[in-house]
């Protein structure tokens, strides 16, 4: 098999591929692609890992699967298709997670090379960190729509791909979601938490009823909302959001008149949000906007265009009833999920409602799934791509040519050299980067007099630094153990505050993962001074830390002045040679600046040709 | 099924199947490409791939031209021909496993040698959407281009070799009809207001309003009054950085200032929009060549639609537009009362 690279790979080369051991973690559009790739190329010697199912909609690019393969396991279906092309070839699937326990450092260092074919950020830390610590290279890549990117990882000798720091996921004041929403997006992050305190597992964070302590809200108009609530419900604690629709057994009426008269009514009170604001109207069930103008039983509900009002009101009905049933049904909490019909018709026609409420641009469903599921749009060809360069970068590495790597972006257009894709020198690692430096160090900014220990660990160390089973010592003459991965330990610490074990501003914490073998020390910062609905604030570095705040004084300062010529900025961005994936921020790399002579010639002498 | 009079809001498998391409190119580009009737002469290694980023996402029909048979080394470099399949018809066999990645797909395979089809079916081609060609003798392919290029079809040369390869196209003249900008500066016309536009514009009085009315003074007409006053005294609209500084001071003038009130929102838009909103209207240099072209054009039955909309456009710019194109009707989202904002948009 794979006769044809006798001509183009030497004789050292075909047996370092044959005898490689290669891990790719993913096995969907770009893992489908390179599986391909791999086989085609004489590697021999894959293991392939993805939770996974098969999706329909990955059909339009997952090429190793087909119709009848929905629901069954990505990897072993890839196996399958992969072995039917050369049936020698030694091919091992795990449908599974690649965070799991049983992937240690041990597991990793079976391998030559690991090849990430991944679509999500918190996996993508593992595996870098496995890698790291198993001191295996990796070749890491990404794609979305037409960009794509690829990039190889070695400890030491390369950035990490946590050396920079990636912005965190964009979230919005709850006062904005809660009371003041102005775009169809607050509206969607609303009617999902809704779902979640009606359906799914109930998070305080995520409360969608009138916020009485808007902080816009002062004075006594506030105070007369609040002792008319108290009035009405005989107590100012009101029911969660949960038991009233529990005691109203999910009547959809109901829930329609507290969710859209009831409760908009409760913000009308309170008057100092709309001195500068539009109002918002109230809706009843019985007397929407366009209930006149719709023929009874019409089902012209349309994907990709807006729904009218009582169309959403249909959907709406249809949508709890059918929900509620579940809920019933399982006794579990539901999980919401952009595939499933009833989720999707709920969470469309609630932020639909709310918009119209509010005077904000409704949106078709097509639209909101795409806010809501944060769904990247993805085609084979990028995928094709990527995954040819993937194997490309890796037989430089299996021929010991690592400082040849590059990393590869695949823009839209061509860059002002006409190139397509375009190599970048590897960047050297940051030796204050929090993962991969000599000995990680990163600072917290939190209030330790709120901040629970339970917090700490689901949300700090293990939601934003992404470790899987940390162990937490306080560094103090005592050596206390706050958290330990061991189950049973230390579960009582859970609800209680940082400040109960003395943790105070300064105090540094040792927080391990034995799975990653990483160790990170951090620095507390106590403030009392975070933003609404913030609970800390990740800083980085402590050194860096104090770098960057000196710029941001300096930038203040000339951003006064140039502050008008911002418009022109977004358009010079589009065509510069560089690709944000996972919502990055754009970051200017050095694009290789030894370029191969006669690519220089031929631009001269033809500006019809575009390198690729 | 449901059940009658419940909406139905469920995608149907086809949009379910798309759903992350038609994130990307719309419906429009979707039924662009299921339209499309691709022809592949050879189905080589770079050939059957090619095939593959089209089936996937659901390209109408392909064709396959292709008169060799299965070898070893096809089995060993291309993935839609598999170890059992040696001797038999390359095309056919390729067609087959690539019609399985997707059945919305038609597919048909020619099992005859290039040039012979070249010498005896000389309107063979012209039925193609595009035609794909690889690992062509020069003496074929010359004959090929020539005929493609006589029917207006679009030929894409790709050539594989090794580590190298290239893809050459050959059209003629392609043209597109796509009324999606990618970046979008506001078309607002301030500089030359057509005439109801100007009207309401000098309907409203900004000093005889109230504090509400005057904070929610839409910022076009904000900027319009200010324009007004600066022509006045300029004769021209301020055109560099300095002007346009200048300009800034004098919108802010406008500003009703009241204690323990935030800065009028609206001003503070006009501000941040003079930059983008006060761009002299004027034809792109792009456009005005292809309305050149089409100055010349005597439409007829063969005439591409295009040419036909361009020349339409040429003499709409020649005679009502004087001398500009139409207004494109969208406005940009603005602080401002519904009543107003609604008014324009109907303008």
């Amino acid at each position: 098999m794979a006769t044809h690279v006798t001509g183009i790979l030497d004789e050292n080369l075909r047996n370092s591929v044959k005898s490689a051991k290669i891990l790719v973690v993913g096995a969907g559009g770009i893992g489908c692609e390179l599986l391909k790739n791999l086989v085609l190329t004489g590697f021999e010697d894959i293991e392939l890992i993805d939770l996974d199912t098969i999706d329909i909609s990955n059909l339009n690019r997952q090429f190793l699967f087909q119709k009848v393969h929905v629901g069954r396991s990505k990897s072993e279906v890839a196996r399958e298709s992969a072995l039917r092309f050369n049936p020698q070839a030694n091919i091992v699937a795990y449908h599974d997670s690649i965070t799991k326990p049983t992937y240690g450092v041990p597991f990793f260092k079976k391998f030559t090379l690991v090849m990430n074919a991944l679509d999500n950020r918190a996996a993508r830390n593992h595996v870098n960190r496995m890698c790291l610590a198993a001191g295996v290279p990796l070749v890491e890549s990404g794609t979305a729509g037409y960009l794509g990117q690829v990039t190889v990882i070695k400890k030491g000798v390369t950035e990490c791909y946590e050396c920079q720091p990636k912005p965190a996921q964009k979230t919005f004041p709850g006062c904005t979601i809660r009371n003041t929403p102005s775009e169809p997006i607050h509206c969607i992050v609303w009617a999902k938490h809704l779902f979640n305190q009606l359906f799914g597992e109930v998070d305080p964070d995520e409360d969608v009823s009138p916020d009485a302590a808007d902080p816009e809200q002062v004075g006594d108009a506030g105070q007369a909302a609040l002792e008319a609530e108290a009035n009405d419900e005989g107590n100012v604690n009101r029911v969660s959001t949960r038991g009233w629709a529990t005691s109203h057994n999910y009547d959809a009426k109901k829930l329609f008149g507290k969710l859209f008269y009831d409760d908009i009514m409760y913000l009308l009170s309170m008057d100092k949000l709309w001195e500068k604001r539009r109002k918002p109207t109230p809706l009843q069930w019985d007397k929407l906007p366009d209930a006149d103008g719709v023929v009874e039983g019409e089902e012209l509900i349309q994907d990709q265009r807006p729904w009218t009002i009582s169309q959403c009101y249909d959907v709406f009905a249809a949508a709890v009833g059918s929900l509620y049933k579940k809920l019933q049904g399982s006794g579990e909490d539901l999980v919401w999920d952009k595939d499933d019909k009833d989720s999707m018709d709920f969470v469309t026609a609630c932020a639909n409602i709310r918009a119209h409420i509010f005077g904000i641009p409704q949106k078709s469903r097509f639209d909101v799934k795409s806010m809501a599921g944060n769904i990247i749009p993805a085609i084979a060809t990028t995928n094709a791509v990527i995954a040819g360069l993937i194997v490309l970068e890796s037989i430089k590495i299996l021929q010991g040519r690592l400082n040849d790597c590059k990393t590869v972006y695949l823009n839209r257009r061509p860059n002002f050299k006409n190139w397509l894709l375009v190599p970048c020198v590897l960047v050297k690692p940051n030796p204050k980067c929090y993962v991969c430096s000599e000995k990680p160090e990163i600072c917290v900014r939190l209030n330790v007099e709120k901040t629970t220990v339970r917090t700490l660990e689901e949300r700090i160390l293990k939601a934003s630094l992404n470790m899987v089973a940390p162990d937490v010592e306080i560094v103090n003459n005592r050596g206390t153990i706050l958290i330990s991965s061991e189950e049973g330990e230390t579960e009582e610490n859970n609800d209680k505050l940082l400040k109960d074990f003395d943790i105070i501003d300064g105090t540094q914490l040792n927080c391990d993962d034995f799975l990653q073998n990483y160790t990170l020390t951090l620095n507390i910062i106590h403030s009392e001074k975070l933003e609404e609905g913030v609970e800390f604030e990740v800083l980085g570095n402590p050194e860096e830390l104090k770098k960057a705040q000196e710029e941001q004084a300096k930038k203040d300062a000339e951003s006064a002045v140039a502050n008008n010529e911002g418009a022109s900025v977004s358009t010079v961005m589009e065509n510069d040679d560089l690709v944000c994936l996972d919502d990055e921020e754009p970051k200017k790399r050095k694009v290789e600046e030894e370029s191969p002579q006669p690519a220089k010639k031929m631009r001269a002498e033809s500006p019809d040709i575009i390198m690729i | 099924m449901e059940k009658p009079g419940t909406p139905s809001s469920e995608q149907s498998d086809k949009a379910k199947k798309y759903d992350r391409q038609l994130r990307l190119w719309g419906d429009h580009g979707q039924s662009a490409l299921e339209c499309a009737h691709i022809c592949l002469i050879n189905a080589s290694a770079s050939g059957t791939e090619t095939l593959k980023s089209l089936v996937l996402p659901g390209i109408g029909a392909i064709t396959i031209i292709d008169d060799v048979k299965v070898t070893p080394r096809d089995v060993g470099n291309n993935f839609f021909v598999d170890s059992d399949s040696i001797g038999r018809p390359r095309g056919e066999v390729a067609l087959h496993l690539l019609l399985e990645l997707n059945p919305d797909v038609r597919g048909t395979f020619v099992d005859q040698p290039l040039d012979e089809i070249l010498d005896n079916q000389p309107d063979f081609f012209t039925p193609y959407t595009v035609v794909i060609v690889t690992c062509l003798p020069e003496s074929t392919l010359l004959a090929l281009s020539k005929v493609l290029w006589d029917a207006s079809v679009p030929l894409l040369i790709v050539r594989s070799y090794g580590m190298i390869g290239y893809i050459r196209v050959q059209i003629e003249e392609h043209t597109v009809v796509e009324s999606h900008p990618d970046s979008e500066m506001p078309d607002l016309r301030l500089d030359r207001p057509f005439s109801a536009l100007q009207k309401y514009m000098d309907s409203l009085d900004l000093d005889t309003m109230d504090n509400k009315e005057h904070s929610h003074v839409p910022y076009v007409v904000i900027l319009y009054k200010s324009l007004q006053e600066w022509n006045s005294q300029n004769g021209e609209p301020p055109k560099n950085y300095k002007e346009k500084k200048a300009f800034i001071e004098m919108v802010k003038k406008g500003m009703r200032e009241r204690k323990n009130v935030e800065p009028e929102e609206n001003f503070e838009e006009a501000i941040k929009a003079v930059n983008t909103s006060l761009v002299p209207t004027s034809i792109p240099s792009g456009i005005q060549s292809i309305l050149n072209v089409a100055a010349s054009i005597t439409p007829s039955p063969t005439t591409k639609p295009f040419w036909i909309m361009a020349r339409a456009l040429h003499e709409f710019v020649t005679s009502e537009g004087r001398g500009v194109l139409p207004v494109r009707g969208t406005i940009p989202d603005m602080t401002a009362d519904s009543e107003k904002y609604i008014k324009i948009q109907n303008l």
